[in-house]
């Protein structure tokens, strides 16, 4: 059938002269000039959130749509593309969604009793009486809210009965860990339950069947503490989540922008530190990383309110579900994957999916946690992440420097605020987590170029480090290629300096001709080659400008 | 128009001082671009299907159709019989004296004019919740209900159709002994009548069935009965069991307050037990159920009351109430296999019969269907079937909104 093709129309031939008109203009302007590839103040270490979102709404997120719409209508952006809020030496900026605590810009030495403190400002509870003012209507562990002998509120959860201590241990090790990774988190605390010092407010509620308020009664409490593990003494281990502050908003999705929100301007899909969280979740099994456990809140800041984005409800990691061990699916498939589906269908349940065979320890406060058949590429949370489908190999490759950066003490240190009274509960849980981190870091920071912390002597010497050699995941290379180029900041273009050079060691000059003349920034492209590990092979491009003291780091590209 | 539109908004652009300014530093980019962004601000709207899953997750809609309390309306109805077909129901019910009591009044009506009238009172939350003692009254209605003759060689082609009503009347006392045992009795007046049946497609029971081949069918005396049960419940599951086991012993004690022709005893025996492998992802899932009635010396059971074996609960390739004798026996016996969280699958196989007496219910000659099923769950509980079955009465395709067991 003959293609139609429909005559212009008068407006729109009108139309298409005055775009043209305008980008003639647009491109003849010099108020108008491209804007130049690094600005003096790169790279920035905070993003300036400078306007005010005082007036931005709380949203609500229904947990059901977010499973359909992320499983079957493709949400968010797909365009592949760099992370949009990286700095231009490919590191996330302060913000109120991340704060750099460890990895590559961690300031000073590794500080342990920091990290096991993690959000914590204050110490649980206040001693005294515990009045319980609602019980929880949100999530699916049991529990209610309390308000302590100081007047602060917290939210109470418990261990399902035949778990005693995981869940309320896998919260509290992953807000440490997540805390430590950059996210902003709630405070949890342990702590214990003592029947005679709790107290129900006289104005106590709770939502009845038909979600209407009703007074809550001790029949009421004594239902859930039905469904709580009790240590032998009668008390119960909590765990203790004290209010966010701020105006509370609702979830954050992990793709798009909040519409009424000035200061979020990146899609979340382009975040690098979402995507990198696929990164963190895998290692820690966190698979309800999801938005509705997220929390906004608007919180003030330099004089003006903005928004603050939180990780909520870590009780689904590491082997805890929160009221049950974790599902053995949980990290291994999404709820909904037709491939496997369909052949076990067709082969009436004779294909098992590997996963469901996979052994796990008889120890209840682990839950179901292993580090053999996992695999950090292939794990996966409960359904499709938009910001994860986004994650490219340097936004993993940022993340597992993060987790590089975090040492078998620190990892114990942080396994232990558990408090597990079970010593080899202690012991399997830091095990694991030090055998995951491996495959982690050998999976992502083999993935692609593993170049880091380039500098340019003012002498000229190019000095660099190999991240997974380092992290004791790889060889060294067998050798590293150096291509010198001018680099001209206003056009963006590249000016070849000599041929390339190939070095055994980490360490090039640069020709004189380059350091010794005037140009203003400098570039180097550098790759590396080892036989084991192809995903090298891609180059990274470094930056230098000239500064008073010599050459400083001002740019960074990994997968150009 | 729309040019001018146009032309404005790109004179605008072009003009504007304000973005006009190039930036010297990088955080005067980025604010100019929220500043930029802060003359554009919306709220969030959710689009239709969201507001439909916001409305679901809260409960709007279910809490508007069927509330715990207050007026309520739903698909089919207490008491509704297989082969009643597409039913709605609805009535009031709420709790009372602070939840110590609930008062449920409900009526439901299907397509095929079955209906039923029914009132409850209970007070559920005694001895902490342990005890439960209720009173019901009920009138049910059953204007097509199939009869095929007596036995095990009653023929498909003798279908015929009568009319059932009763009206009873109950006390309950129900304990929970344990988290997985409970033990009650019952005891309630019950009249039940029968007349002709309205099915069209076939004839009324009259017509072909005599008091001989349809005891009871010319008198129908109101009834006394008691009733002893205890229940093991130990199943993962009720809605969507895995794992577990279920096993009810009830005993019944009917005696005839009109024509001293049809006491008699019943004790109706459940077991199940569900055997899971691979982490509950494949469940061997087997049941036998044992239904026998004894009548008093001279009396008869009347053969409404008589235990009855077919359809999608019992014998799948046989219609609802297609046996029926003083005794009929059924094992069932299920491979499930999840295919993903929302959809099991399931080969499984049918055998039962029933007899006049208990000794006949042996493994002979036992109606036997076998077939796969497809089941559809949600918030951990089957709520669409589809079982396809074959076997000693033909291909049958059997569609349900509840499980098997």
């Amino acid at each position: 059938m003959p293609r139609r093709h429909l005559p212009l129309r008068r407006p729109t031939v009108l139309k298409i002269l005055l775009v043209c008109l305008a980008a003639a203009w647009l491109a003849a302007s010099p108020g108008r000039a491209a804007a130049p590839r690094f600005y003096s103040d790169d790279p920035i270490w905070r993003d300036p959130e400078s306007q005010d979102a005082s007036k931005v709404q709380p949203i609500k997120v229904s947990d059901q749509y977010d499973l359909v719409e992320n499983s079957f209508l493709g949400a968010g952006d797909k365009t592949e593309r760099r992370a949009a809020n990286v700095n231009t030496v490919d590191q996330v900026p302060d913000s109120s969604w991340f704060t750099n605590r460890v990895g590559p810009l961690q300031k000073g030495s590794m500080d342990v009793a920091a990290l096991t403190t993690g959000p914590d400002t204050a110490r649980g509870p206040a001693p005294g009486p515990w009045t319980v003012i609602s019980r929880k209507s949100e999530g699916v562990t049991p529990g209610f809210t309390i308000r302590d002998a100081a007047g602060e509120i917290y939210w109470i959860k418990f261990d399902p009965v035949e778990f005693p201590e995981m869940a309320s241990g896998a919260e509290v090790i992953s807000t440490k860990f997540f805390h430590a990774f950059g996210y902003h988190v709630a405070e949890n605390y342990l702590a214990t339950l003592n029947l005679d010092a709790l107290q129900i407010a006289p104005d106590a509620t709770m939502k009845d069947e038909d979600g209407r308020p009703r007074k809550l009664t001790r029949d009421d409490l004594d239902a859930i503490l039905e469904r709580a593990a009790r240590r032998p003494d009668g008390t119960y281990r909590v765990l203790a989540s004290r209010n966010i502050p701020g105006r509370p908003l609702g979830p954050f999705r992990y793709y798009g922008t909040r519409p009424d929100d000035p200061n979020d301007i990146f899609l979340h899909e382009d975040r690098r530190e979402l995507r990198g969280l696929e990164v963190f979740a895998a290692w820690l099994n966190h698979d309800e990383v999801r938005s509705s456990n997220s929390h906004d809140s608007v919180i003030a800041h330099e004089g003006r309110q903005i928004v603050r984005h939180h990780l909520l409800d870590f009780g689904s990691t590491l082997g805890s579900d929160s009221v049950k061990a974790q599902s053995r699916r949980a990290g291994n498939e999404f709820v909904w994957e037709s491939r496997p589906t369909l052949i076990t269908m067709l082969t009436l349940g004779l294909y098992v999916r590997p996963w469901i065979k996979v052994d796990y320890p008889d120890l209840p406060a682990v839950g179901r946690f292993e580090s053999t058949y996992y695999r950090a590429e292939n794990w996966k949370p409960d359904y499709p992440n938009p910001a994860f489908r986004k994650a490219r190999a340097d936004d993993r490759f940022w993340a597992a420097r993060i987790v590089a950066a975090l040492p078998d003490g620190a990892v114990a240190a942080l396994v232990r605020t558990a408090e597990y009274g079970d010593p080899r509960v202690t012991e399997y849980v830091t095990k694991t987590l030090i055998e995951r981190r491996a495959k982690v870091l050998g999976t992502w920071l083999n993935a692609t170029n593993p170049i880091v912390n380039v500098a340019l002597s003012r002498a000229g010497e190019l000095t660099f480090e190999n991240a997974a050699e380092r992290a004791g995941v790889a060889k060294p290379a067998e050798r590293y290629q150096v291509q010198w180029s001018r680099f001209d900041n206003t056009s963006g273009a590249h000016h070849p300096i000599g041929d390339e050079l190939t070095v055994s060691t980490p360490r090039a000059a640069a020709p004189a001709e380059l350091t010794g003349s005037s140009p203003d920034y400098v570039s180097a492209r550098l790759s590396a080659f080892h036989p084991d590990q192809p995903g090298w092979a891609g180059p990274v491009v470094a930056y230098f400008r000239r500064a008073d003291d010599g050459w400083s780091l001002v740019g960074l590209e990994r997968n150009p | 128009m729309r040019i001018r539109r146009t032309g404005l908004l790109l004179a605008t652009t072009l003009f504007l001082p304000t973005t006009a300014l190039p930036q010297t530093t990088r955080t005067e980019a980025l604010e100019q671009q929220r500043s930029d962004r802060a003359k554009q601000l919306e709220t969030y709207k959710p689009g239709r299907l969201e507001k439909l899953f916001l409305n679901a997750d809260e409960g709007k809609l279910q809490r508007w159709i069927a509330p715990h309390n207050g007026f309520f309306a739903g698909y089919g109805y207490t008491y509704k019989p297989s082969g009643a077909g597409f039913a709605l129901g609805g009535g009031f019910r709420h709790d009372l004296f602070d939840r110590r009591a609930r008062v449920v009044f409900e009526a439901g009506e299907s397509f095929r004019n079955y209906h039923m009238v029914r009132g409850d009172f209970s007070l559920p939350r005694l001895a902490r919740g342990r005890l439960e003692l209720g009173v019901e009254g009920v009138y049910r209605h059953q204007p097509q209900d199939d009869y095929y003759g007596p036995g095990p060689d009653s023929r498909s082609e003798d279908r015929v159709s009568f009319l059932y009503k009763d009206q009873e009347f109950q006390g309950r006392a129900i304990a929970t002994l344990r988290p997985w045992l409970s033990a009650g009795t019952r005891v309630a007046h019950l009249a039940p009548k029968i007349r002709s049946g309205t099915d069209d497609r076939f004839p009324s029971i009259e017509e072909v069935f005599d008091d001989a081949a349809a005891p009871g069918l010319s008198e129908q005396p109101a009834f006394l009965y008691g009733e002893g049960f205890a229940e093991v419940d130990y199943r993962d599951e009720t809605g969507h069991t895995r794992a577990g086991g279920h096993y009810s012993l009830t005993f019944r004690k009917y005696s005839d307050r009109d024509f001293d022709k049809y006491g008699f005893r019943s004790v109706d025996l459940v077991l199940q037990q569900y055997i899971p492998i691979f982490d509950k992802k494949r469940v061997f899932a087997l049941q036998l159920a044992v239904a026998g009635t004894d009548a008093n010396d001279g009396h008869q059971v009347p053969f409404y009351m008589q235990p009855t074996l077919g359809g999608g609960q019992t014998l799948r390739t046989s219609r609802d109430y297609r046996f029926r004798d003083t005794h009929a026996m059924w094992m069932n016996a299920e491979y499930r296999w999840e295919a993903f969280s929302a959809l099991d699958m399931a080969l499984f196989t049918d055998w039962g019969k029933v007899a006049p007496k208990f000794s006949d219910l042996d493994f002979s000659n036992l109606e036997h269907a076998y077939g796969i099923g497809f089941r559809v769950i949600a918030a951990r509980t089957v709520i669409f079937r589809l079982d396809l079955a074959t076997g000693s009465e033909g291909m049958r395709t059997v569609v349900k909104y509840s499980r098997v067991f």
